[in-house]
């Protein structure tokens, strides 16, 4: 059953991207280690496991994820881990540091899988608890609030990297720039929780309907 | 905690606190109109939206004496009393606890009025969700409107960071004392029952 739903999801040319970005990113990470620089090589780490994730769902508990759902994850890390490599087409500055709207596109891709996955999560939960329900009005205001804490969490992470970094002497994973920096982050954040809270939400139905049937199928008193 | 967030949590039906609740409510509804003059959109806002909440229960049963406990919608609007004052992490943390309570009587309002129905674990997430986020809203709707008409917002990054850890403590501690109180509430039902003799499956 799960073979005829992998053929059935198809999507070949997706499947191959997903790969040669996911290779690209394992040569970012050698990059990094090569060159001993912490910031690369962890950030790249980090996404190709991310990127790894549907893969280990799928084996380990048969949790199939749309092609498309995967290729999204897969590009969004993959720009965050180029985006620290400096680069000799910019003077060997990382894109991050030399293209100015780099990092208005990572926070907007990043923070729609933000959304994604809330919304994803939170059907799922309304679907299968009978005393939660959330009208479409609704779950519009609630992917904006929740892809807005995030947000503040993850500048707060940041944040207090920086400053664990500063105190221990260690090297920067993650960089704030400023103040002007952490609002503009925050505002392309809430564009990406408003982009998938437009048009994503009917691509993940399915998604959501499968964990809402593995809840489901856990709990049999129901 | 799988059960629909009961409104009883929160509104009460007595003369004293109805009669408190709807006087807090004429002076909120004050408070936002002077505000609104006064070009202070966020105190606008707040002062609107506790307003409402206090006294949706009694506009949606329409028997007056229904309002939300009115220690509750004083907590809700503290933050008006604080004005301009020079903002600090303690200041902040107390305007967090006060946003988490509004974000719960929002909810509360929210099942009362249209088919949002949330559990009590779920509400306490909510609310924790909706107090860091606040922070990041306020944070960007006030650095656009320092751009633009050259309002006040805070100057270095680090100022911002501080407020957003009091809001993100402040989410949780208020949701940790909404999930303490829920909890009470459960085990009081819970005792009222078995004193009663009833069969409780």
């Amino acid at each position: 059953m799960i073979s005829e739903e992998r053929f059935r999801l198809g999507g070949t040319t997706e499947r191959t991207v997903v790969r040669i970005l996911q290779g690209l990113m394992v040569g970012i990470l050698a990059l990094g280690v090569w060159y001993g620089n912490a910031g690369v090589a962890v950030n790249a780490g980090v996404g190709l496991l991310v990127t790894l994730l549907p893969a280990i769902l799928q084996r380990r508990y048969a949790f199939t994820m749309d092609v498309g759902i995967v290729l999204w994850i897969t590009v969004a890390m993959f720009l965050h881990a180029l985006g620290t490599l400096p680069l000799p087409g910019l003077g060997f500055l990382s894109a991050y540091k030399a293209v100015p709207w780099w990092d208005h596109v990572t926070h907007a891709l990043s923070s729609s899988l933000v959304a994604g996955a809330a919304y994803a999560v939170t059907r799922a939960l309304d679907e299968h608890t009978e005393y939660i329900t959330m009208p479409p009005k609704f779950m519009f205001a609630y992917l904006l609030v929740f892809v807005m804490a995030f947000g503040v969490v993850w500048e707060l992470i940041e944040f207090y990297i920086a400053v664990a970094a500063r105190l221990f002497g260690t090297a920067q994973v993650l960089t704030q720039y400023g103040l002007d920096d952490t609002v503009l982050d925050l505002f392309y954040n809430t564009l990406g929780g408003l982009l998938v809270a437009i048009f994503g939400t009917a691509h993940l139905t399915g998604l959501s309907d499968e964990l809402a049937g593995r809840l489901t199928g856990r709990s049999p008193d129901r | 905690m799988s059960q629909q967030l009961p409104e009883e949590w929160f509104v009460r039906d007595e003369r004293i606190n109805a009669a408190i609740a709807w006087f807090f409510t004429a002076v909120l509804v004050a408070v936002a109109v002077l505000s609104f003059l006064s070009g202070l959109l966020v105190s606008t806002a707040l002062a609107a939206v506790a307003a409402f909440v206090a006294v949706v229960p009694a506009l949606a049963s329409r028997i007056w004496t229904r309002t939300v406990s009115w220690p509750l919608v004083l907590l809700a609007s503290l933050p008006l009393a604080f004005g301009t004052a020079q903002p600090g992490f303690f200041r902040e943390f107390v305007v967090g606890i006060s946003v988490a309570t509004l974000a719960m009587l929002v909810v509360v309002a929210l099942q009362l009025v249209t088919s949002v129905r949330m559990t009590p674990a779920f509400a306490v997430f909510f609310v924790a969700l909706t107090t860091t986020a606040t922070a990041g809203f306020w944070a960007v709707g006030s650095a656009a409107s320092a751009a633009w008409f050259g309002t006040r917002f805070v100057e270095t990054n680090d100022e911002l960071m501080l407020i957003f850890t009091a809001a993100l403590l402040s989410g949780i501690v208020g949701g940790l004392l909404f999930r303490w109180y829920f909890r009470r509430q459960l085990e009081a039902a819970r005792d009222l029952a078995a004193t009663d003799e009833e069969v409780v499956a």
